[in-house]
């Protein structure tokens, strides 16, 4: 099969894939509405079935497709640009770093500019990430970003619980706790615009510099040599890439994995070629969070937070990952 | 317009350690010129140092331009560079590597485009590649991977080619076939190139020109058209020691 229609097939099945679980969302949650209650809603109906699809249910569907999206994207991202198959905004301790954001205008002020502090610090966190990946020295492998990551997500963790001792127990505490389970149970229709503001920006930015990107892999010499002005370059994507990483953490907390698992299925659908894979990343991201989030609101009891079920899914592959990256760093 | 490369005292090194002491030199257009030398001599850091990838004083002229005063995408429209080994992601297709080449042409928002495409099919087919033009680089060969780098170069149109031991982990007739396409682009296209080589008996026989550098400095230069066998023997000698030379129907041969 050639990998035009190899990409055209597996776009469309991933878009099928996203479709259906868009549908399941909608209907499944602690109060299930059926398809007609759905459709009255639709036609202009009121009562309790329709304040739930426009207040509750079609928010929180729209946010995890497009949080879903945006992580599929922004993992690809991270992967090319790092050259590395372990390299993710939330492995990097980058969504870590939006929630302290998130946390620090909460406590200090009283919620404004939370978007832009969880972008302030998701790079404060990155910067800290390749500081501490540089200094690392011969563990700059494969899994030295991952090294990088956990020290750096365990100082945002540490910030976070000095900030959980001067937040007020009513609401701030509340409010910061939310963000450390990394859930889309808080979504209203209010949380959205902030987040398809901070999705599209960096979307619009990586759709028009999209042609950088396979340049970037090249390394920064054979970059150069093409005539890539490297250094500003790669700092512009990965602000994009962050952007959107942190316009869901700002919403959602941190969902761990979710970046790096969408990346990789795109790649083993595509037979690991380059053409169509932050398409597809984005699509495969955002089916896989709807779908986390169904079985999130689904369980048992409590609804549990949507980050549970990508974690179950990333550690397998994670240590994959890092046990093909240890083959060859080995060599 | 081709333009002879011309180096005068260029300096470079590594933090403290300076590996360039003012090299200065040569490289003519359509002309392709071999830099020989044992390692750690600074042949690489010479290519690297004209490319802007380390800090270099001194100038390198290419007509009225000075390459190290340029930035990356001047340089890039003047200047291509084969590395010894191109990190180029193996999900790439033969042909989207090429379409690289032309990246500084591009304005930085737009794509390729179709004339563009076209134009990397013809680099590839002159290079006698066409055939890989949708195959991904991660199942062609280093040899098959090297003609593409080299198409890209093509694609690049540059007044000068650096090459980075085009020799190196390549069978000998790869090896001869990277140097005789490196020998096509600067007849066909006017391009100076300038490669550094450890094969000596590759750069005597396919070179116009060979240079050796050693202790940071030009050691000698030879014109190949024009070099008596007595001052190649001499000159291998004083590069590598008790060299012996020997010239043959199809080109020049060293033993060390």
């Amino acid at each position: 099969m050639n990998h035009t229609k190899r990409l055209f097939l597996s776009l469309c099945a991933a878009a099928a894939c996203l479709l259906a679980a868009f549908g399941i969302s909608l209907l499944v949650g602690r109060y299930p509405l059926a398809p007609h209650e759905i459709l009255a809603a639709l036609r202009g109906g009121e009562g309790m079935a329709a304040q739930v699809f426009w207040r509750l249910r079609l928010p929180r569907s729209m946010a995890c497709l497009l949080a879903g999206a945006a992580m599929g994207l922004s993992g690809a991202v991270y992967q090319l640009v790092f050259a590395n198959p372990l390299a993710a905004p939330d492995v990097m301790g980058v969504s870590g770093g939006a929630t302290l954001g998130a946390a620090l205008s909460i406590v200090f002020l009283g919620g404004r500019g939370e978007g832009l502090c969880a972008f302030l610090a998701g790079m404060a966190a990155l910067g800290a990430a390749l500081l501490l990946t540089r200094a690392g020295g011969r563990a700059r492998g494969t899994a030295g970003i991952v090294l990088s990551g956990v020290l750096v997500s365990a100082l945002v963790k540490t910030g976070v619980m000095l900030l959980k001792t001067l937040a007020d127990a009513e609401g701030e505490l509340a409010a910061i706790e939310f963000f450390t389970m990394g859930s889309f149970a808080g979504i209203t229709a209010a949380s959205l615009p902030p987040l398809a503001a901070g999705v599209g920006l960096g979307a619009l930015a990586l759709l028009l510099l999209r042609r950088q990107l396979p340049l970037l892999t090249l390394g920064d010499e054979e970059a150069a040599a093409l005539g890539v002005r490297v250094g500003p370059v790669r700092a512009c994507v990965l602000a994009a890439a962050t952007l959107m990483a942190c316009a869901v953490s700002a919403q959602a907390g941190v969902i761990a994995f979710s970046a790096l698992i969408a990346p990789h299925g795109a790649r083993l659908l595509l037979g690991g070629r380059l053409r169509g894979l932050a398409p597809l990343s984005a699509l495969l991201g955002g089916a896989l969070m709807l779908a986390a989030d169904v079985l999130a609101r689904l369980a048992p009891g409590a609804e549990l937070p949507t980050s549970v079920f990508t974690t179950l899914l990333g550690v397998p592959m994670i240590v994959s990952l890092m046990r093909r990256g240890g083959a060859r760093d080995g060599g | 317009m081709a333009a002879d490369l011309i180096l005068e005292e260029l300096r470079a090194g590594y933090g403290g350690r300076e590996v360039l002491r003012g090299v200065s030199l040569t490289a003519r257009a359509g002309e392709v010129t071999a830099l020989l030398g044992l390692n750690g001599s600074g042949k690489t850091t010479l290519l690297r140092a004209v490319l802007g990838a380390v800090p270099a004083s001194g100038r390198a002229l290419l007509g009225e331009a000075d390459l190290l005063a340029l930035d990356a995408r001047r340089r890039a429209r003047l200047l291509s560079y084969i590395p010894q080994r191109s990190r180029a992601d193996d999900g790439l297709t033969a042909l989207e590597a090429v379409l690289m080449g032309a990246n500084a042409e591009t304005p930085l928002l737009m794509g390729y485009g179709a004339a563009r495409r076209t134009r990397a099919l013809s680099c590839l087919e002159r290079l006698g590649a066409a055939q890989w033009a949708d195959v991904p680089l991660g199942e062609l060969s280093e040899g098959q991977r090297r003609t593409v780098i080299l198409a890209r170069a093509l694609m690049q149109r540059a007044q000068v080619c650096l090459l980075d031991e085009p020799d190196g982990a390549l069978d000998l007739p790869r090896r001869r076939g990277a140097l005789e396409a490196a020998r096509s682009m600067a007849r066909g296209d006017g391009c100076a190139v300038l490669c550094a080589l450890h094969d000596a008996s590759l750069a005597l026989t396919l070179c116009d020109r060979v240079l050796a550098l050693s202790g940071g400095r030009i050691a000698w230069a030879l014109d190949m058209r024009t070099a008596a066998a007595r001052e190649i023997e001499g000159a291998m000698r004083a590069l590598y020691g008790d060299a012996e030379v020997l010239r043959g129907e199809r080109g020049w041969a060293v033993l060390g």
